[in-house]
């Protein structure tokens, strides 16, 4: 943002050229982009889907403040057998 | 309101700083990560937790919040403006989606540091580490960062008619008589 954008239309005529312009549509680089984001989005919702779900912003708030922690990590401290971290949920855990 | 010469180019080194700083910690928090899941030894995977704790509240979190704060002044305070250039309204979307979901994801953090500075050394082994998050984070940050450094070409609607609002009250300028 350091450079402050430029206007081609400095002449004499710059208001009434600019009258005449048509509204820009949004640009292709923009829709590309949307595209491309809109199906990396998609194969991550399908592979946690196939995955077993468990993910996703609702995660965070169910679990009060401090929420549950991520399945690769806290499934295996919770099936722990005795001693250790095994009995103590996340939420017990944090501050 | 634009902001003047000096007050600009002070905002936007911190600006910059911020954002730079905010790259450089999520990848030290991606190393730390990785060592969690990597290492054999329970003590590192131990210390890697603790670190990424206070590297994520300390160090991450605030160059996150600062980043995006020091951003909006760098937009309302110049011509590019928040809303007119499709670029800079993508940039502040995924500023914020960042932001929240860093300040979403923290506590889990806490938690499993928690855990790790009371578990055994089995526990610790099976306790995994933190990939996911940190590396989606790292790919926006780079994202919004090419944005920056390219600028595309592209005004939104609303940037398109303050800039006809601009073009006309500057032929009006011109044309009117003078006395």
């Amino acid at each position: 943002m350091a450079d402050p954008p430029r206007d081609r239309h400095t002449g004499e005529d710059a208001g009434l050229a600019a009258d005449r312009q048509p509204a820009p549509g949004m640009p292709r680089w923009v829709k590309v982009s949307a595209v491309i984001v809109a199906v990396l989005v998609l194969l991550l919702v399908l592979v946690m889907l196939i995955s077993g779900g468990g993910h996703g912003p609702r995660r965070h708030w169910s679990g009060g403040a401090a929420g549950p922690a991520p399945r690769s990590s806290v499934s295996a401290v919770f099936t722990l057998s005795g001693g250790g971290l095994g009995d103590q949920p996340p939420s017990a855990a944090s501050h | 309101m634009t902001l003047p010469p000096g007050v600009r180019k002070f905002t936007l080194t911190i600006h910059l700083s911020c954002s730079v700083g905010w790259v450089g910690a999520v990848v030290a928090y991606l190393a730390l990560g990785v060592s969690a899941v990597t290492s054999h030894d329970a003590e590192t995977v131990r210390a890697a937790w603790i670190a990424m704790e206070l590297t994520g509240w300390f160090v991450i979190v605030p160059l996150a919040v600062a980043a995006l704060l020091t951003g909006l002044v760098m937009a309302l305070g110049t011509p590019w403006g928040l809303f007119r250039y499709y670029w800079v309204l993508i940039t502040l979307m995924l500023t914020i989606l960042a932001t929240v979901v860093l300040l979403l994801h923290m506590p889990t953090v806490s938690s499993l540091a928690d855990m790790a500075r009371a578990a055994d050394a089995a526990d610790l082994r099976r306790l995994g580490g933190d990939l996911f998050h940190p590396g989606l984070g790292l790919v926006v940050l780079l994202a919004i960062m090419v944005l920056n450094v390219y600028k595309p070409r592209g005004l939104t609607r609303y940037g398109w008619r303050k800039q006809q609002e601009q073009r006309r009250k500057q032929h009006q300028q011109r044309t009117a008589p003078t006395r």
